[in-house]
């Protein structure tokens, strides 16, 4: 098969060290067979430049499984682009048809429903409770995201929420918001992402938007890195509680627990301060001990989600590495396992059913107004 | 070879889950870090000593290659079944057997990533203190197949000082030990276990090590110095060691390395500098601070540019900085590079760098080089783009011309990174008739050729 050649360029680049060997989820929960680490995905996609092999429906499983965490790019000591190359293959393998069963028509259906689940957009806005308004469009908008809006719902509530009580000025699209389009490009749909792209651009110029706070780090991760938004400030929620807290518009009230934070992949393991958000929030809950997993920051395990490509898949292979995350957070004694994304809060969630294990799974909002809820209860 | 009938065999050994056939699977395992390619016909994770015998066994009734292999991370092609035959992964047997802290030593098996064993070492404050650059991913058993070295070589010395004894299954199938006492002194009989390290996996496959291992060193610091030249850094370096500073790291940096890695990190580093040196002393806190005072004293009496010395693990990390980033600097440059091995007699060191740059300016090749001063090893990374089919013979030839200056200079053609299939053609200029008796120990031990045939001569 014929890859381009800017992928072709980021393969040869690929020294073979081994480095991925010792941080890739999946390798590590796929008992470190090579075929499932990133120098394994690499060679096999050279070896299918070269002719060598055809596509499979295992080669399929091999580039669908990376979970694109990108903790083997930030270890990768040649600097391999190894994001772009999987996102790229994924790409030229969905243009010829090469995708699993679920993902198929995913790129068409975020075209037209706007959403990653399909559903009417006209349900976008549901979440948001009877007694509460939020203006339409304005200079900052929450934007919600497929995920928190069609299913985690009660995060949006509970961020939603927050940022009322702290009296914080922010609009939002409703109905109108259009999914950020990741899931589309995972999937490797492209052209339907390019859509997306320019139809959300086009929108949030036409409100007027200065600022964006995003429920997601996915959504964040894919306004910060693909979008042409060059006057746009692009904030995850957990950097604007961290604003409110400094300036002192959050009271909080005492609440015993000991509590540890899962870092979201999507937050690009490259910047500090977003690692230092979620932090100076838990740490200025009273009562809170924060203690750290072995993983933490840029070097924090996935959750298995996968940016819910892995999840709708193979979902199997993400509670593995779900469970292993789990296991390091009850290693240390963790009540609560915190997080900031909805697809981690997701995943988690149903491994702890699964596999039963006794750990509480919270959004930090949702630990957030637990807090306001003490205060306002004295 | 009858395919269908090993394939049964081995599916019987080791279960249907621990043997593929997949073109995958045997796609990746052809290759390690190196050139070399070569594909085998099977692959397997056996799970213990008893399943490797048994593989071994039946490789001999069928003639076929036996390929040992842990994490692949190998320079060499050690690891690469260039012949074909049954790779040997052996990375499933990757337990901590024992750390016996009142004898200081632990007894591993040879899936053990060297980065884990120190985790769970440095928790009981201790260490094993050869460390390859590549330990985060480097397993055990290949560290020893190939006595790895790394970055403290120059104050505790290679993997192999630090291997009590071995279990071993030779290429008849037999499962032996080396040496089974965790006695520090052990002088009965010949020494298989010195045999054994370093044998690139042609001798046996190990199966389990008893290493020694070392109480954690109260601090660890370490200085930087520019000076104008090479030869400066040299002296400097030789001057570190002949005064007792002791240093557990003395990493060379040339000018080369030092402009990559400012591209590439943003450092500054002064425009006059010839290349660096950054020594590391570990040990009783005081005699960590009389020691980098020392080292201070020689940077100024032979007249470095500039220097730092770090006083907070901060600071030290800051120092480390430049050092750990080179590889990723250099290798930004261009697609493709070939990390050479070359080590000399440390007197040997400017000559060796002299002529590695004489050899860039032949062939129109960068050649950065950075590495282990304090013991004589330097890696040049010869930069090309292998899709250029006369950059690939060009850089090629450079490795050639590096292992001749090298031997030249009384030095060998590889330090740490192992003979492989990569250097082959080499080690005859090196060891000469000595390579003869290598050749009958060989014979005796594996009279069939079948364990890893095509690597070290």
């Amino acid at each position: 098969m014929k890859l381009n050649d800017k992928l072709e360029e980021q393969i040869i680049r690929c020294s073979r060290c081994g480095f991925c060997r010792a941080v890739c989820p999946v390798f590590e929960v796929k008992e470190r067979v090579e075929s499932w680490n990133t120098r394994g995905r690499i060679l096999l996609l050279r070896a299918l430049s070269e002719g060598q092999i055809g596509v499979t429906n295992d080669l399929i499983e091999r580039i669908y499984t990376c979970t694109l965490c990108g903790i083997c790019e930030v270890t990768c000591p040649s600097g391999v682009k190894v994001k772009d190359i999987i996102e790229t293959a994924r790409c030229t393998f969905a243009e010829q048809g090469y995708l699993p069963q679920t993902l198929v028509n995913m790129g068409p259906t975020i075209k037209e429903t706007r959403n990653i689940y399909g559903e009417s957009n006209r349900k976008r806005a549901l979440w948001v409770p009877n007694d509460i308004k939020i203006p339409y469009g304005g200079d900052t908008l929450f934007y919600t995201g497929c995920v928190s809006a069609y299913r985690t719902t009660e995060i949006a509530r509970s961020i939603v929420k927050v940022l009322m009580a702290s009296n914080y000025e922010f609009g939002y699209l409703g109905s109108d918001e259009c999914c950020c389009g990741g899931v589309a490009l995972w999937a490797g749909y492209k052209r339907a992402f390019d859509e997306v792209v320019s139809l959300n651009t086009r929108k949030f110029e036409e409100v007027g938007a200065s600022r964006i706070v995003t429920g997601c780090p996915a959504c964040w991760s894919v306004f910060k890195k693909y979008y042409p938004l060059k006057n746009l400030e692009i904030l995850h929620y957990s950097q604007v509680f961290e604003e409110l807290i400094d300036a002192d518009r959050l009271k909080l009230q005492r609440l015993e627990a000991k509590v540890t934070f899962h870092d979201p992949c999507h937050f690009d393991r490259t910047s500090s301060e977003i690692y230092d958000s979620p932090r100076k929030v838990l740490e200025n809950i009273p009562g809170i001990s924060l203690i750290e997993m072995a993983h933490n920051k840029e070097k924090s395990l996935c959750c298995g989600g996968g940016a819910g490509v892995v999840w709708t898949s193979y979902p199997r292979l993400s509670l593995l590495m779900a469970e292993r995350r789990l296991k390091e957070a009850k290693d240390v004694g963790a009540e609560i396992m915190v997080t900031s994304c909805p697809l981690c809060y997701i995943t988690f969630n149903v491994c702890k059913k699964r596999k039963k294990i006794d750990i509480e799974i919270l959004d930090l909002s949702q630990l957030l107004t637990r807090a306001m809820c003490a205060h306002s209860t004295n | 070879m009858n395919f269908e009938k090993v394939h049964e065999k081995l599916i019987k050994i080791v279960g249907e889950e621990n043997v593929s056939v997949d073109v995958m699977d045997l796609i990746c395992y052809s290759r390690d870090a190196s050139e070399i390619v070569g594909l085998p016909q099977f692959v397997t994770w056996p799970l213990t000593a008893e399943q490797v015998s048994e593989i071994v066994k039946l490789a001999n009734e069928e003639k076929i290659p036996v390929v040992p292999r842990t994490a692949g991370t190998s320079l060499s092609g050690g690891p690469v079944p260039v012949n074909g035959g049954i790779v040997v992964d052996l990375s499933k047997m990757n337990t901590i057997i024992e750390i016996d802290e009142r004898n200081f030593t632990a007894l591993v098996e040879p899936g053990v990533v060297v980065a884990e064993l120190n985790e769970q070492l440095e928790r009981r404050g201790l260490f094993f203190p050869p460390t390859p650059a590549s330990d985060i991913a480097a397993a055990i058993g290949g560290s020893i197949a190939v006595n790895a070295g790394g970055i403290r070589a120059v104050k505790y010395g290679v993997i192999g000082d630090w291997v009590l004894g071995l279990e071993v299954v030779l290429p008849t199938g037999d499962i032996i030990w080396t040496r089974k006492t965790k006695a520090r002194k052990c002088v009965s009989g010949y020494d298989l276990t010195k045999l054994m390290v370093g044998s690139e996996g042609t001798l046996g496959i190990i199966t389990k090590a008893l290493l020694a291992v070392h109480p954690l060193p109260e601090a660890r610091l370490s200085a930087l110095a520019y000076f104008k030249t090479v030869e400066e850094v040299v002296e400097c370096v030789y001057e570190a060691i002949r005064r007792n500073v002791d240093p557990s790291a003395a990493e060379l940096m040339d000018r080369y390395t030092l402009i990559a890695v400012s591209k590439y990190t943003g450092l500054s580093f002064p425009g006059e500098a010839g290349a660096a040196v950054l020594f590391e002393v570990d040990g009783m806190r005081e005699s960590v601070e009389r020691r980098l005072i020392m080292l201070e004293s020689i940077f100024k009496k032979l007249g470095a540019i500039d220097y730092q010395i770090a006083k907070t693990p901060e600071e030290n990390a800051f120092i480390w900085k430049s050092r750990k980033a080179a590889l990723a600097a250099i290798a930004s440059l261009r697609p493709s590079f070939i990390t050479c091995d070359a080590t000399v007699p440390i007197e040997k060191l400017s000559s060796l760098l002299n002529g590695i740059e004489k050899i860039a300016r032949r062939y129109d090749l960068l050649i950065p080089c950075f590495g282990h001063a304090g013991d004589g090893n330097i890696h040049p990374m010869i930069l090309f783009d292998e899709r250029e089919k006369s950059e690939v013979k060009k850089a090629y030839k450079a490795v050639e011309d590096i292992v001749r200056v090298t031997l030249e200079l009384g030095g060998t053609i590889t330090g740490e990174h192992g003979v492989g299939a990569s250097k082959i053609k080499f080690i005859e200029a090196e060891h000469g008739v000595t390579l003869e008796v290598m050749k009958r120990i060989k014979k005796t031990l594996d009279p069939n050729n079948i364990m890893n045939p095509g690597k070290v001569f």
